[in-house]
């Protein structure tokens, strides 16, 4: 899997579980993440490999049969939004 | 209703400070008049401290973090004027906040421009005091003119967001035509601060720089009348301060708002979480009603007011009263519009 990094470009912060992030360069826009989206993105703040990430979600959470493909359904969303870059 | 609006409206709702003001420094390389600090005629080596400790400001902004503040203004004082402001920036940006510096200009280099964006800093709003040298000279003390619009392009250079502040005042308010062309043409925001307080110090500068109400008539008359035509139908009376703004000045004295110097606490002696959650000055600003602002509950330009607490507090020494400068701008506003 793809690893990513944050973009350095916008600036964010987790307020109540959520976290905000502020795009004032790419688009101009402001965007909210959901719990899950959350530990997601702060995991790849943290440094965190796209698969550990994977793993530490499918423990966390019982695995349904589209979990995989929502993980890699919103890492898409953020990539093309900019907000991560590949970092591999 | 966008995710930023959204957000602001929980965080008034839970009195989180999503805006932060830091001021890094309280000195300054020019000496403009209507400066709200302090009255910059005397000597600089007279202020008590000129900058604030850098260990001071890493620990400052993880606090300011902590409590969820996620955009940061730094400012001064002439901020540029910081032997560390590279290091502050820089751990700003560890900590994700959204980084607006604001400034002069006159020191603001093609290279420091470039050292300022690598940090973290995302915006910069630099000030515009008139449209050439003399009037720098009479207004600031010095010139700067020049330096200023290299600045500005400096900053669009290194990819800065770029905000000019065009400060008007009684003597260069005719020059706001002048000042607007300069920023179009150098294809660059702004906006017009018509706003001149009486100093921190108590030192007067409103009645002798301050718009007069034949000013601001002329102003709603001109060509850029939509900077001034503020109109106020849902009688909004409060701002952000001790919701969802915090300042702290260089002597990390916690403020409602860095233009409402009302002592809330020390950092030296207390957490910012402390002073922000238990100060009885922020609770008591948090707790008022329009009833409690009783000067403008009844007042009949109302729904032309811009009234901000901040400087009715400068003007007048209560954050509650009317703010006169504010009456006088309702006032021609709304005999413009009859």
């Amino acid at each position: 899997m793809e690893n990513y990094t944050i973009n350095e470009l916008i600036s964010w912060r987790l307020i109540d579980g959520q976290i905000l992030i502020l795009d004032s360069h790419l688009n101009e826009s402001a965007h909210e993440l959901n719990e899950v989206g959350s530990y997601i993105f702060s995991s790849i703040s943290e440094g965190k490999k796209t698969s550990d990430i994977r793993d530490e979600l499918i423990a966390h959470y019982p695995k349904g049969p589209s979990l995989e493909e929502d993980i890699q359904s919103f890492l898409n969303k953020l990539k093309e939004l900019q907000l991560i870059i590949p970092s591999n | 209703m966008s995710v930023l609006t959204k957000k602001i409206s929980e965080a008034r709702a839970n009195n989180q400070p999503l805006f932060s003001t830091l001021e890094i420094t309280q000195s300054c390389n020019l000496r403009c008049k209507h400066c709200y600090n302090f009255d910059r005629r005397g000597e600089e080596s007279q202020l008590p401290q000129k900058f604030m400790k850098t260990s001071f400001a890493k620990d400052t902004l993880s606090q300011l973090a902590e409590l969820g503040a996620l955009s940061l203004n730094i400012t001064g004082g002439e901020p540029l004027l910081h032997p560390d402001l590279i290091e502050i920036v820089t751990f700003a940006k560890k900590n994700n906040f959204h980084i607006r510096v604001k400034t002069n200009g006159l020191l603001l280099t093609l290279g420091l421009a470039k050292s300022l964006f690598k940090a973290g800093v995302r915006e910069i709003d630099i000030s515009l005091y008139g449209t050439n040298e003399e009037e720098y000279l009479d207004f600031c003390g010095k010139g700067g003119f020049e330096k200023t619009i290299a600045a500005i392009k400096n900053a669009m250079i290194e990819n800065l967001k770029v905000n000019v502040s065009l400060i008007l005042h009684r003597k260069n308010y005719k020059k706001l035509g002048q000042m607007i062309k300069i920023c179009d043409e150098l294809g660059v925001f702004y906006n017009v601060s018509d706003e001149i307080t009486d100093r921190h110090d108590k030192t007067e500068t409103k009645s002798t720089l301050g718009l007069s109400e034949q000013n601001y008539t002329e102003l709603l008359n001109g060509p850029h009348a939509y900077f001034f035509s503020h109109e106020n139908p849902e009688k909004n009376l409060f701002c952000g301060c001790a919701k969802t703004v915090i300042g702290i000045n260089v002597h990390g004295h916690v403020f409602p708002c860095i233009g409402a110097p009302i002592f809330c606490g020390d950092l030296h002696q207390e957490s910012l979480k402390k002073i922000w959650h238990d100060s009885k000055e922020m609770n008591k600003i948090r707790n008022l009603t329009s009833q409690d602002l009783k000067d403008c509950s009844n007042c009949e330009v109302i729904e032309h007011c811009s009234r901000s607490s901040g400087s009715a507090l400068l003007n007048t020494g209560d954050y509650t009263a009317c703010d006169p400068q504010a009456l006088t701008y309702a006032k021609a506003r709304k005999i413009n519009k009859e």
